[in-house]
């Protein structure tokens, strides 16, 4: 039955959202295109990989005492804005209106919220191989082939890639397993008040991130240079997996312990 | 089989929604709700599918206790107040997308349901672009299309023209024959002397009177 519910999960939460997901290429496509044109000023040539360190390593926090530090991230918030944008109603409007058709064919509520979570655990997956995709596509139109890291446009931003050879952990790991935290929590926030309020809060506390450093705030650990990968002490793979997973197995449960009282009203 | 509402009483929000509910339902037999707005058809048809939590009382389908030995009943269609369907897709994509969550019936029934409530299998429109009377005949298909053992229809007919109301009462007199349990809710009195066998009078939640429909 649990296959059966995310088969119908797949169709309805993701096929249907086929166009988003090309959005969302295009939008990773055009920031790795604008990336390309500021490293041909210094006619540096970057990879793929290069790119995405370049497009996720994201700003200085905010300090009071230097006034020019701060620039606010607006391809990082334009990204993400977009990113918990997929599933913004769909747990709320598979409730709300839909769940007198497929419930009672469920037969199982667990299921039914289940189903959501690894519904989204596939979702993060397409949008890592969308992203993937698409800045691989740009970086061959500047022919650049294969992920190769360049030390050499970091030195130009001023900004040094500490540990060359976990950057896959960031990347690959990290930074995808924080998505699936957070979109779960947003999934499991429409369960128990509104879709916006889901999405707000999501979307608050990356913008908390954006001004301020914080060990415990998920929304650091989408940007590269609070983390240990680009900072002298930042944040390390280890917290920010024990983290997501506390997210994601809290939220899993209680989202459990709300479906068993939840009415189809 | 029957179904079997012992005492069943829900509160909302200090409201009682429904008062001590008790009835029995059996196989082969439509069961017409009647009662104002607000009386409560509705909630105690949610009651029977196991939609929501009593606050004192149970429902019995068959031997089985809902929210103890069962979670809902194990074969039901149900059409509430107003199902969205899927905007984008066509009546057809719609009802295959349900049908395939339990597996139970193909293509070929898919498009008998279709057919029996008078929309074409084939039409290529999008849901979004149905008229109000094909969308509750869209509703009525899901409802029955997997030959359910109970079928629970919310005001099924009150959009749908003469030739529909015939095939409705066609597709209900089917379901009654191979044994289900049907229970309609509609506000015309007279229709729903057509519809059903026995005539289930509701008002404030609670059940004021049960006789055979004349
Ligand atoms: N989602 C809800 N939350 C709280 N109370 C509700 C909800 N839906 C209905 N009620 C209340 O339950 C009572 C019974 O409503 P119900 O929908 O069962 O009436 P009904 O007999 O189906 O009316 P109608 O003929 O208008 O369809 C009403 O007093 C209504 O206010
Ligand atoms: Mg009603």
């Amino acid at each position: 039955m649990l296959l059966r519910a995310i088969r119908y999960d797949l169709k309805t939460g993701i096929f249907r959202k086929w166009f988003l997901y090309l959005a969302f290429g295009i939008l990773m496509g055009a920031f790795a295109e604008k990336a390309y044109q500021w490293l041909n000023v210094f006619q540096l040539k970057g990879s793929a990989l290069d790119v995405l360190l370049y497009l996720f390593k994201g700003n200085r926090e905010f300090r009071k005492d230097e006034l020019e530090g701060f620039e606010f991230p607006f391809p990082f918030m334009a990204i993400m804005t977009l990113v918990f944008f997929f599933f913004v109603y769909y747990v709320y409007k598979e409730w709300k209106e839909r769940s007198s058709l497929t419930i009672p064919r469920f037969q199982d509520k667990s299921i039914w919220w289940i189903s959501k979570c690894l519904m989204n655990v596939i979702h993060v997956l397409v949008l890592l191989v969308v992203s993937l995709l698409f800045v691989s596509l740009v970086a061959m139109l500047h022919g650049s082939y294969g992920l190769i890291y360049h030390s050499q446009v970091f030195e130009l931003l001023e900004w040094q890639v500490l540990q060359v050879n976990q950057i896959w952990i960031y990347l690959g790991i990290c930074m995808p397993v924080t998505v699936l935290a957070l979109t779960q929590l947003e999934l499991y926030l429409q369960l128990i008040c509104s879709p916006v309020v889901g999405y707000v809060i999501i979307l608050g506390l990356l913008l908390i991130s954006t001004f301020y450093y914080s060990k415990w705030i998920p929304g650091d650990y989408l940007i590269l240079n609070r983390t240990a990968l680009m900072r002298e002490g930042g944040i390390t793979p280890l917290q920010i997996l024990v983290v997501d997973g506390i997210i994601i197995l809290v939220t899993l449960i209680l989202g459990l312990w709300t479906m068993r009282k939840k009415e189809c009203l | 089989m029957e179904i079997i509402v012992n005492d069943y009483t829900k509160t909302i929000k200090g409201a009682t929604v429904l008062d001590h509910v008790n009835l029995k339902l059996h196989s082969g037999v439509c069961y017409g709700f009647k009662g104002k707005n607000g009386s409560g058809k509705t909630m105690l048809m949610r009651a029977i599918s196991g939609l929501i939590n009593p606050s004192s009382g149970y429902v019995k389908i068959g031997d089985k206790q809902l929210g103890k030995d069962l979670s809902f009943p194990e074969s039901i269609g149900i059409l509430l107040e107003n199902p969205a369907f899927l905007d984008n897709y066509t009546g057809y994509a719609n009802l295959k997308l349900l049908a395939d969550i339990q597996g139970k019936i193909k293509e070929k029934e898919i498009k008998e349901a279709l057919s029996a409530v008078g929309l074409d299998p084939e039409d290529k429109r999008k849901y979004k672009k149905y008229s109000l009377g094909m969308k509750q005949k869209l509703g009525i298909a899901a409802a029955v299309m997997e030959k359910p053992e109970i079928v629970i229809l919310d005001e099924p007919i009150n959009a749908i023209d003469e030739e529909g109301v015939v095939l409705v009462k066609k597709i209900i007199f089917e379901a009654k024959n191979r044994g289900a349990i049907v229970i309609v809710a509609c506000h015309d009195k007279e229709e729903l002397m057509e519809l059903a066998d026995e005539i289930v009078e509701i008002s404030a939640g609670k059940i004021v009177e049960k006789k055979e429909a004349v």
